[in-house]
């Protein structure tokens, strides 16, 4: 009885024991083996391990419970919705990596912002103080150039000399030279001195000197006899250490009377030698852009 | 004195059961759109899309699911689109976090160049 019982009884363990082991076999999950190889790549990234171990841990959890949810049996539907959380959450933790990352970045970031706005300061201040350094110069030089005209100016009105829109004139009257002679009288020569000083105190200026007679006699003996007058003014300023090159003589005859030639009053006034001190060239001080 | 006993404990685990899966799961409701709320608020319909759409839909399906009463099912999706939900707001955080690290590092720029500029000159 005991043994035809057993006979019986074992095709049916047997049986038994491969439809219980059928069921226990590991029989894949895709949504829990995708979730594992989600989890794996998530894991092996260097920023997550730096910057999210904490939601790493997570997905560890879930994914864990979704394996523990498959070992134990549970109902596939189970298993796949633990699955697909544990998924969600390994990417989770991938994204939270990103943004902590970004975040550490950022706080690098703003120093380093705040350095390079500092630079950028230092170096508009330095600018600024090089233009400003370079503007003061003009300045100055500009105001020193308009002391020295106005000193200028001061002497030559002192010596007589007339302002005109060829500049500031001085006139010699005929006092300079006799009739029909171009040799300076020497008390002309004293006259000429204060111009010779005037023209050393002030190198960079030039005169131009200008011969002239009244209408009496030859024309073309009066440009002749004018030119040489200028000439020996020249050479007299020369003799006095003013350079050449800054002196220009010429002479203009009867051509350029200030009088009328009709009486003596009027010719002497003709009978002349005139100074022109031409404007120096200033510097003009440009605008600097700001 | 034994059939009162056991009638009473059948009356309770019916109710347990009744419990366990008769009632519409609130709660599950209002955490999923509290988080899908937030995602939302975080721009996820602009840089998470993807898992975004997937939460909301679940939630739809489960509402339907709590009108015929399948309250199991409808638990089970408001689950999923829960972990969808917290998805797209962390994709979105982490864009968010890209764009405002670029300009950071674009003005950065800028500024190296407009020092470069000033010392040119």
């Amino acid at each position: 009885m005991k043994n035809s019982s057993n006979k019986t009884l074992l095709p049916l363990i047997i049986a038994a024991t491969l439809v219980v082991s059928g069921c226990a076999g590991k029989k894949p999950n895709t949504t829990l083996e995708a979730a594992k190889a989600t989890y794996e790549r998530v894991s092996n990234n260097e920023i997550v391990n730096k910057h999210s171990t904490e939601d790493l841990n997570v997905a560890r959890l879930k994914l864990d419970s979704a394996i523990h949810a498959w070992k134990d049996k549970e109902p596939k539907s189970e298993v796949d919705k633990r699955a697909y959380i544990a998924e969600q959450y390994a990417l989770i933790a991938e994204h939270r990596s990103r943004l902590l990352y970004n975040q550490s970045t950022i706080t690098d970031g703003k120093l380093l912002r705040t350095k390079v706005q500092m630079e950028l300061r230092e170096s508009e201040a330095r600018k600024l103080a090089a233009q400003s350094a370079e503007l003061e110069q003009k300045v100055r030089l500009r105001e020193e150039q308009l002391q020295q005209q106005l000193a200028e100016l001061e002497e030559l009105k002192a010596m007589q000399a007339k302002d005109s829109d060829r500049g500031m004139v001085l006139t010699l009257g005929d006092v300079l030279f006799d009739t029909n002679e171009a040799t300076l009288k020497p008390d002309a020569t004293n006259n000429l001195m204060r111009v010779a000083d005037f023209l050393r105190k002030y190198p960079d200026r030039t005169v131009v000197i200008e011969g002239h007679t009244d209408n009496t006699g030859d024309s073309q003996y009066n440009m002749d006899l004018s030119s040489r007058r200028a000439m020996a003014v020249k050479n007299m300023l020369a003799s006095q250490g003013v350079d050449s090159n800054r002196v220009t003589a010429r002479g203009l005859g009867e051509h350029s009377p200030v009088a009328s030639n009709a009486n003596s009053a009027g010719r002497q006034l003709n009978r002349r030698v005139d100074l022109i001190f031409t404007e120096t060239e200033s510097v003009t001080i440009t605008a600097i852009d700001e | 004195m034994h059939t009162p006993k056991l009638l009473l404990t059948a009356i309770l685990t019916t109710q347990l059961m009744a419990c366990s899966s008769g009632s519409p799961p609130r709660h599950d409701m209002a955490l999923t759109q509290a988080s899908i709320r937030s995602a939302v608020a975080a721009g996820a319909a602009d840089h998470a899309t993807k898992p975004l759409r997937s939460a909301q839909h679940r939630v739809d399906i489960a509402q339907q699911l709590i009108d015929r009463e399948k309250y199991d099912e409808a638990k089970r999706q408001l689950h999923l689109a829960l972990a969808d939900a917290e998805l797209a707001e962390a994709m979105a955080e982490a864009k968010n976090s890209e764009i405002a690290n670029g300009e950071l590092l674009e003005s950065i720029d800028l500024m190296k160049e407009e020092i470069a500029r000033v010392q040119e000159q």
